[in-house]
């Protein structure tokens, strides 16, 4: 009988063990669930940052928003994002398929990013490239992929690029090739 | 085939930085310039191209600065020099510090020589208390 009855306690502490772990695991699938799901979605946006002064300071257009609260990110479908130069005239935008904005002002464009200047006659009008950070307050970009640049009658390929935009400054971490057209 | 002063003009280099501003781009490091036949080996490149598309001003220097170029006829340009400055609109090469420029055995010596490319013309100066030497080899003549 004593046999009997020690088994049966042993039985109960282990079925009331199993009952308090499961639950809790399933409560933390679904909490999991929740933190993938986006806090809101937005389509067709265009997003504007004014500073202190007034002036325009972001300005970001992308066919889709989605941010995570939880995981303090937004991500972007087709972003094109405006940098505005000291003159508060806008002087780059950059594109690409896909984009996530993280809380410290960092951006990280992927797929088919576009760096354009829209300032004309200046010495470099495009560089390309497969992926691309870009670090907001300071306007510095930099990357570590093939880049493609095309300037004022010539083009250039290399690996790794650094650029600060606001004192317009470009270095390559590794020349490959420049072609001048020489077309006069 | 074209001239090669009408070609592109392709860079191979290390490192590439540039300022946007200044319309200029560096190249270090195994810098080689080619256009054509003509082929400009040095340290560090400037590309000035505030002129414009077609009217870059290429800066080369080294320890020294080299170029050479094969002529229409065949014969090979030889030049070296601290500096070598290429003026692609006028087609000119400023050869500046301890220049010295040879084709078929003939040498010339100065602080500074200018080689028009188009038209093959060259004219030199020298340092103060320095001439300019140039060394003419007289082709030989076989025995009648």
């Amino acid at each position: 009988m004593r046999k009997f009855l020690v088994l049966s306690v042993c039985a109960l502490v282990m079925f009331a063990a199993y009952l308090w772990f499961r639950p809790q695991d399933a409560l933390t699938d679904i909490q999991a669930d929740r933190e993938f799901q986006p806090d809101y979605i937005a389509e067709n946006v265009t997003l504007r940052i004014y500073d202190k002064d007034g002036y325009i300071a972001d300005h970001v257009r992308a066919s889709k928003l989605e941010h995570f609260e939880q995981l303090g990110f937004t991500q972007f479908a087709a972003p094109r994002y405006t940098l505005f130069n000291a003159e508060h005239m806008p002087a780059w935008e950059i594109s690409s398929l896909h984009a996530v904005w993280f809380p410290e002002d960092k951006i990280i464009l992927e797929q088919q990013v576009v760096l354009q200047n829209l300032l004309a006659n200046e010495l470099i009008k495009q560089i390309d490239t497969e992926s691309l950070q870009l670090l907001l307050p300071e306007k510095k970009i930099q990357t570590h992929e093939a880049v493609a640049i095309t300037g004022q009658g010539f083009s250039i390929k290399g690996i790794g690029l650094e650029a600060r935009l606001a004192d317009k400054h470009l270095l390559l971490n590794r020349h490959l090739e420049t072609i001048y057209h020489n077309e006069q | 085939a074209p001239a090669d002063f009408t070609q592109p003009i392709d860079v191979q280099a290390d490192f590439w930085e540039a300022s946007i501003q200044n319309n200029i781009s560096i190249y270090r490091e195994n810098v080689e310039v080619r256009q054509g036949t003509m082929l400009i080996t040095a340290l560090r490149l400037e590309a000035n191209a505030s002129a414009g598309s077609g009217n870059e001003v290429l800066i080369a220097t080294g320890t020294p600065a080299t170029y050479s170029q094969t002529l229409e006829d065949g014969k090979e340009v030889k030049a070296q020099a601290n500096e070598i400055r290429y003026e692609l609109a006028s087609r000119t090469l400023t050869l500046t510090g301890n220049a010295e420029m040879s084709q078929s055995g003939s040498l010339v010596q100065g602080a500074v020589i200018r080689y028009n490319i188009a038209s093959q013309q060259i004219s030199a100066e020298s340092e103060k208390n320095r001439r300019v030497t140039t060394i003419f080899t007289p082709e030989v003549k076989e025995n009648p």
